[in-house]
């Protein structure tokens, strides 16, 4: 995603094809990353636009047209962020979007119409996402720009404005979160099986 | 932990293979197009309303200048005590202090027919 300044500055004067020109450069990883932040397919056209549409009218306030990308991700994490919150408030949670990756998981489990690089796949996104519960949704998606976006620790301070080792400490607690739920899902497997084999000898 | 086990980093590599940038639609930029100018008509009646608002602010703030004060401040001469309007029509507040202090004399004589 690489914007040249020079668009930047002009669609800040109002010029609407330097817009466009922002937009269909930005919006396929602009997609992909809300839909990895938010984990729901469904509404992601839906953020997507409404990141663009803040980024339409706060333009100005762009202090320089060079530090445009980490603008950007920071309007997005804000939009994806307002949509959980708005998400959380409307009592929906995140679970029933699970269950349907879960349905999926399923059926690719059961029918061989998947391969199993698909399903291998599927197990993938659902243990990242039973992972990332463990988390609050700010570290949710600090923890996805740094692991999955692949944003380093410089490019993270300009996107969220604060110093690199508070950044460091809050990498620290929150993987520290994910490590242990995912160690303690380990065990909880391996005492699910040695149960098994209990109850197979029995 | 600068990073995570090189399992873990792993899971969320199959992650991002799992999740790829999705296509938009085809219908992304006009929609799009379509709520920047819906937010742009709802900031517009919210300058206008502003506008309103500061206009009427305004014109209430001339009625209470021009009328509702003078009046207000007309009747606070009823509401003044006896001395402070004395003291309001020019008597100096010497001349209130003898006449207050200035003893009754009881009338002894009869009044010349």
């Amino acid at each position: 995603m690489l914007i040249d300044p020079e668009v930047v500055g002009r669609a800040r004067t109002g010029d609407s094809q330097a817009f466009n020109q922002i937009v269909q450069a930005c919006r396929k990883p602009i997609l992909g990353t809300i839909r990895r932040l938010i984990g729901n397919p469904d509404d992601v056209e839906d953020v997507a636009q409404e990141v663009f549409v803040r980024v339409y009218y706060s333009l100005d306030q762009l202090r320089s047209d060079e530090g445009f990308e980490p603008w950007l991700y920071r309007l997005t994490v804000n939009a994806a962020y307002d949509y959980l919150r708005r998400k959380r408030r409307r009592h929906e949670s995140r679970m029933s979007d699970l269950g349907e990756d879960q349905v999926t998981l399923a059926e690719a489990a059961e029918g061989t119409k998947k391969s199993a690089d698909a399903v291998r796949k599927t197990k993938a996104r659902e243990l990242v996402e039973s992972l990332l519960s463990n988390v609050s949704d700010q570290d949710r998606m600090l923890l996805l720009l740094k692991e999955v976006e692949g944003l380093s620790l410089k490019e993270l301070e300009r996107v969220y404005q604060v110093k690199e080792n508070a950044l460091k400490v809050r990498l620290f607690r929150a993987r520290q979160r994910v490590l242990k739920a995912f160690e303690g899902r380990g065990s909880s497997v391996e005492e699910k099986s040695v149960e098994k084999k209990k109850e197979g000898d029995q | 932990m600068n990073e995570f086990p090189r399992e873990l980093q792993e899971v969320f590599r199959s992650y991002r293979e799992a999740m790829p940038d999705p296509e938009p639609s085809v219908n992304f930029t006009p929609v799009l197009w379509e709520k920047i100018e819906a937010r742009r008509s709802s900031f517009t009646i919210m300058r206008r309303l502003t506008h309103g608002l500061v206009s009427l602010a305004t014109a209430a703030a001339l009625v209470l200048g021009v009328f509702v004060i003078p009046q207000v401040q007309n009747r606070r001469a009823l509401s003044t005590s006896y001395a402070e309007v004395v003291a309001e029509e020019g008597n100096s507040a010497q001349e209130i202090a003898t006449a207050f202090a200035a003893p009754l004399t009881p009338v002894t004589g009869v009044p010349a027919q």
